[in-house]
């Protein structure tokens, strides 16, 4: 996180002088040079990418990835109330489909294909970047409806005796998170160690509309801690190694449901250690990159014995920079996991995933940029889908950009899909991978004399096979099938706006809307022909997220208005059971002080300011009106 | 979906929940007209944690199906997972399992008389029956699901005055005399038992034992006990059902004079059923799910050449048999994410007319 805020407020006021650059990002290939960034920002040359830095987004004001989600994107974010699970729906897609990747690496566990957002600690993370659709051929499987690319801040060799960063927030329902940063290094070495520690009893007052009484919200404390330490080391001026590891311990309380029995006592712990290391080298005209990664999970459910899972992840990637403006990017992927897990019935699953991808891309005539990408992977040696993807960019004017991209994808069962046995309830080892095939056309326009008005439009379409569900059969015993057959598509629209009326005051403006419609295509053998072409559950039609920030002096006023519409919960589309529409609001204000190397910046925040009652989930009440404070000190 | 172990928990709870309707089949109080005279309730379960629950109504005056009549009648939601409902009196007790209470409801106008709760003492409570003017028992899961209760009811002050252990995931009751016969159907486990209490003195008496899981009870014309049970489902390394292991759902008749079991029919087919029982107007013709389908067995064979046979080829989550008509009226859940839906059979099984209800119809409750 670095100096985050301190970064934000600069770049707030010096982007009024600064052409604004935010969403056009001049992805086209400059000749000669030899300069290799993410994979996205190499390959993802038609890809939707939203990155959330730079803009009035302030971290230091959020808790972890699913607050600062819920605020500034209009993604599908799928909180099982405040402290509980939390996932990310992109597009209409399921949320095993929507992949969450640290420095690269996928974190969705292999046992139930979820990533919690609210497992990502803010002061963990630097760059967040929202990559939209299709994303199989760039990383693999489960990147179907789109991925979040999480990292730290790239280390850099140079002089640095001692940064410091401090984060303190207290707020509502006893709610603490103290976060410590600390970095240094030189032109050999360069090290940052991260802690934090967050805790809430989360006990807030709600109306339950099951009793019809004003009732306190009970068993739902959250305890989260940990480290994330990052050493690295410079070889030679060509070579580097850069290693990472994160530590976490999550213990939560599992609330009941409004409509559940309140005395429920069920907790989880979930412990997981990560660690990767990339080893670059850079070589004439390309670079060559090894990563290793290992994921350790444990997971336990009140007193029953811990689910454990282990994934090992190896990448070797050669980059090519080609004549003629072409780069190419070969790799091959090797994966290994395994997860103990007592519902398994005494077996410990393990499989083995090869993979082989290819991404080139070319520009031609200066203005027409063509990627294509494509990947293999076998799983313990069966094939599964081909995923190819192209991508292409046409600059027309300086101010407006066409994108077009088709793309492949799929996703492989989760073990859990595979060998659950419950009861009479079992996986099902003979699955297939669900697929998908997307389309997409953007457009990207600046506006105003200085560009200041930034508007991206895109439209896109994915069909989805053999979509795993769990449903009961004949029987009446639960079991996962390749069943439903779902037709993704709508339109989504992003604006920036900033304007500087004079060298004190400032406004930033950014606003995201998305109309998703996602409906089922096929109706199964014996199922309910009025289910289709129904909208599928929990996928809001229209969603869209509002930020306005005004720039004073040091201080800084923010409106953050967020629109979540109805959402069915029945596949028949029933209204009697629908989640009605939400709106929020959150106001900020903000000072921030610098003296010398010391920077402080203190902020209020008041959280749904209208006080409404809502539920982002049926039966998963949310809290009121809430106030958090937080204060960010750094010396650099 | 909750992480990992919750969700398929929940599942599985679903499908412990095979369901049967037990009337008031005893005969020690005198009822003016025959059940199903008026009409019947579907309860629908809806899904675990969703709250999604719902009461429907077949009014035969009218000839229509009135969905979600305690909504209407009470601005609320009935609340989450609906086990059962017993018609006791004047009122309607609906046993919903996940909320943890009972709602008392009004015949007449569906409105809630009251509300017993975990503060009475219920914790996963499953159904309810009377056994006498001022005392009604409830079977109820335990937390755990394993440590199976029956708890003693006071109609008069809705208290509960005393609990009494039987085995694991108690379930169906059913009252003969001055005894009551609880169906251990193996809730989170598994149990092999029916226990006999004494209701006089709310004391156990035995546990009888029977096949594995026994699920639903019926008294017969002639006070034999018929029992279904669902057997136990095993399974090999992959996951295949393992038939070796799986023991066999079976019908088992219970001479109640000396509480000793006559016979066990096991079925051939394994971990396709019966959970479910029900038993026709005269006493003598039972029906229960089976192997995809509805069968039914006449109660007074003998256990040498036992015979079942095909009543309906259709699976239903819950049933029930008219004991004013002899109609077979059967509820399907396609899953838990829609409505379900009821149809309505002729003694004779003819198919007549079908209706949209609530979510997982999983009884019948004649009024």
């Amino acid at each position: 996180m670095r100096i985050k805020s301190i970064t934000i407020g600069l770049v707030i006021l010096t982007c009024f002088q600064l052409q604004a650059q935010d969403i056009v990002k001049d992805t086209l290939l400059l000749d000669g040079v030899n300069v290799f960034s993410s994979r996205l920002e190499e390959y993802g040359t038609a890809d939707k990418v939203v990155e959330l830095e730079g803009k009035a987004i302030d971290f230091s004001q959020q808790t972890n990835l699913s607050d600062l989600l819920k605020r500034y994107s209009a993604l599908n974010i799928r909180s099982y109330g405040v402290g509980g699970l939390s996932t990310v729906s992109f597009r209409g897609a399921g949320s095993s489909q929507s992949a969450v990747l640290w420095e690269g690496v996928s974190l969705q566990s292999p046992t139930n294909g979820s990533a919690d957002l609210s497992m990502i600690p803010i002061s963990f993370i630097d760059n967040v970047a929202l990559q939209y659709g299709a994303g199989s051929a760039m990383f693999g499987s489960g990147v179907i409806g789109g991925s979040i690319q999480i990292s730290t801040q790239d280390q850099v060799f140079k002089q640095n005796p001692f940064s410091l960063e401090l984060l303190q927030q207290v707020g509502s329902f006893d709610r603490t998170y103290s976060g410590i940063n600390i970095s240094k290094s030189n032109e050999n070495y360069a090290f940052t160690f991260r802690a934090f520690n967050e805790y809430a009893t989360n006990d807030f007052p709600y109306y339950n509309r099951f009793s019809q009484s004003e009732v306190t919200m009970t068993n739902s404390a959250v305890h989260r801690y940990g480290v994330m330490v990052e050493p690295s080391f410079r070889i030679n001026d060509q070579s580097d190694i850069k290693i990472k590891y994160w530590g976490q311990s999550n213990a939560v309380e599992l609330p009941p449901t409004a409509g559940q029995s309140q005395q429920r006592d069920d907790k989880q712990d979930d412990v997981f250690h990560r660690t990767t290391a990339i080893y670059t080298r850079d070589v004439v005209s390309g670079r060559l990159k090894a990563q290793s990664s290992w994921l350790y999970g444990k997971l336990i459910y009140n007193h029953n014995a811990p689910s454990i899972s282990n994934m090992w992840i190896n990448e070797v990637q050669s980059d090519f920079v080609l004549p003629q403006t072409t780069r190419l990017q070969v790799g091959i992927n090797y994966t290994y996991e395994t997860a103990e897990v007592n519902s398994y019935g005494g077996i410990a699953p393990s499989r083995n995933q090869a993979a082989l991808f290819a991404l080139l891309k070319k520009l031609f005539w200066d203005k027409v940029e063509v990627a294509v990408s494509a990947r293999e992977v076998l799983v313990d040696g069966e094939t599964t889908p081909f995923v190819p993807s192209l991508g292409i960019n046409y600059q027309m004017r300086p101010n407006y950009a066409l994108k077009f991209k088709a793309a492949r994808s799929f996703r492989i069962p989760t073990f859990n899909d595979l060998y659950w046995v419950s009861g009479t309830d079992s996986g099902n080892p003979d699955l297939r991978p669900e697929k998908g095939v997307s389309l997409e056309v953007g457009q990207i326009f600046e506006l105003g004399e200085n560009n200041q008005f930034n508007v991206e439009v895109t439209a896109f379409s994915n069909y989805i096979n053999d979509w795993i569900q769990w449903q009961p059969n004949d029987q009446g015993n639960w079991r996962p099938v390749n069943v439903v057959e779902a037709w993704l598509r709508g339109v989504e629209a992003s604006g920036d706006y900033k304007v500087s009326f004079n060298k004190d005051l400032g406004l930033f403006i950014t606003a995201h809307y998305t109309y998703t419609k996602a409906t089922k295509e096929k109706i199964e053998e014996d199922g309910n022909e009025a289910d289709l072409g129904n909208q599928l559950i929990y996928v809001p039609t229209h969603q869209g997220v509002f930020t306005a920030s005004l720039q004073y002096h040091q201080f800084m006023l923010s409106v953050n208005q967020s629109f979540t519409g109805n959402q069915y919960t029945t596949a028949d589309n029933n209204e009697r059971w629908q989640l009605d529409d939400y709106s929020l609001t959150d106001v900020s204000v903000k000072y921030q002080w610098q003296k010398g190397k010391h920077a402080f910046d203190l902020a209020f925040r008041v959280n749904n300011a209208w006080d409404n009652d809502y539920e982002a989930r049926s039966t998963y009440p949310m809290p009121g009106r809430h106030y958090n404070l937080s204060l960010n000190y750094t010396f650099n | 979906m909750k992480i990992n172990n919750n969700p398929f928990r929940i599942l599985s709870l679903l499908l412990f929940g095979l369901i049967f309707f037990t009337a008031c089949s005893d005969d020690d109080r005198v009822t003016p007209s025959t059940p199903g005279e008026d009409g019947y309730f579907i309860l629908n379960e809806g899904a675990f944690g969703a709250g999604n629950a719902s009461l429907s109504f077949y009014d035969k005056e009218t000839g229509t199906m009135q969905n979600d009549v305690f909504f209407k009648a009470n601005s609320r939601d009935l609340g989450d997972q609906a086990q059962s409902m017993t018609i006791i009196d004047s009122f309607g007790y609906i046993v919903v399992q996940g909320s943890a209470k009972i709602e008392v409801i009004n015949l007449e106008d569906y409105k809630t008389v009251t509300t017993i709760d975990t503060e009475d003492g219920l914790v996963s409570p499953r159904y309810i029956i009377e056994v006498s003017d001022n005392k009604a028992y409830v079977s109820d899961w335990g937390s755990d699901g394993l440590t199976g209760t029956v708890k003693v009811l006071d109609l008069e002050t809705n208290d509960i005055t005393k609990s009494i252990a039987t085995g694991a995931g108690a379930n169906t009751m059913v009252k003969l005399n001055d005894r009551v016969y609880v169906a251990n159907g193996g809730g989170y486990g598994s149990d092999n038992t029916i226990s006999v209490i004494n209701s006089t003195t709310d004391e156990l008496i035995t546990n009888i034992e029977v096949g594995d899981n026994p699920k639903a009870l019926q008294v017969d014309a002639a006070s034999n006990l018929w029992v279904a049970g669902s057997g136990k489902i095993a399974y090999n390394a992959d996951w295949s059902v393992n038939l070796e292991e799986t023991t066999p759902g079976f019908l088992a008749k219970i001479n109640t004079a000396s509480d000793q079991v006559e016979f066990i029919v096991n079925m051939t087919e394994k971990s396709v059923g019966p959970g479910n029982l029900s038993i026709g107007p005269d006493g003598d013709m039972l029906y229960f799910n089976y192997n995809g389908g509805i069968y039914t067995a006449n109660t007074t064979q003998e256990a040498s050449d036992f015979q079942i046979s095909s009543f309906i080829e259709k699976s239903f989550y819950g049933f029930g048999v008219d004991p004013s008509t002899g109609d077979f009226i059967g509820g399907e859940a396609p899953d838990f994410t829609s409505g379900g839906k009821v149809y309505q059979y002729t003694e004779s099984g003819d198919l007549g007319d079908e209706y949209q209800v609530g979510i997982a119809p999983n009884s019948v409750i004649f009024k």
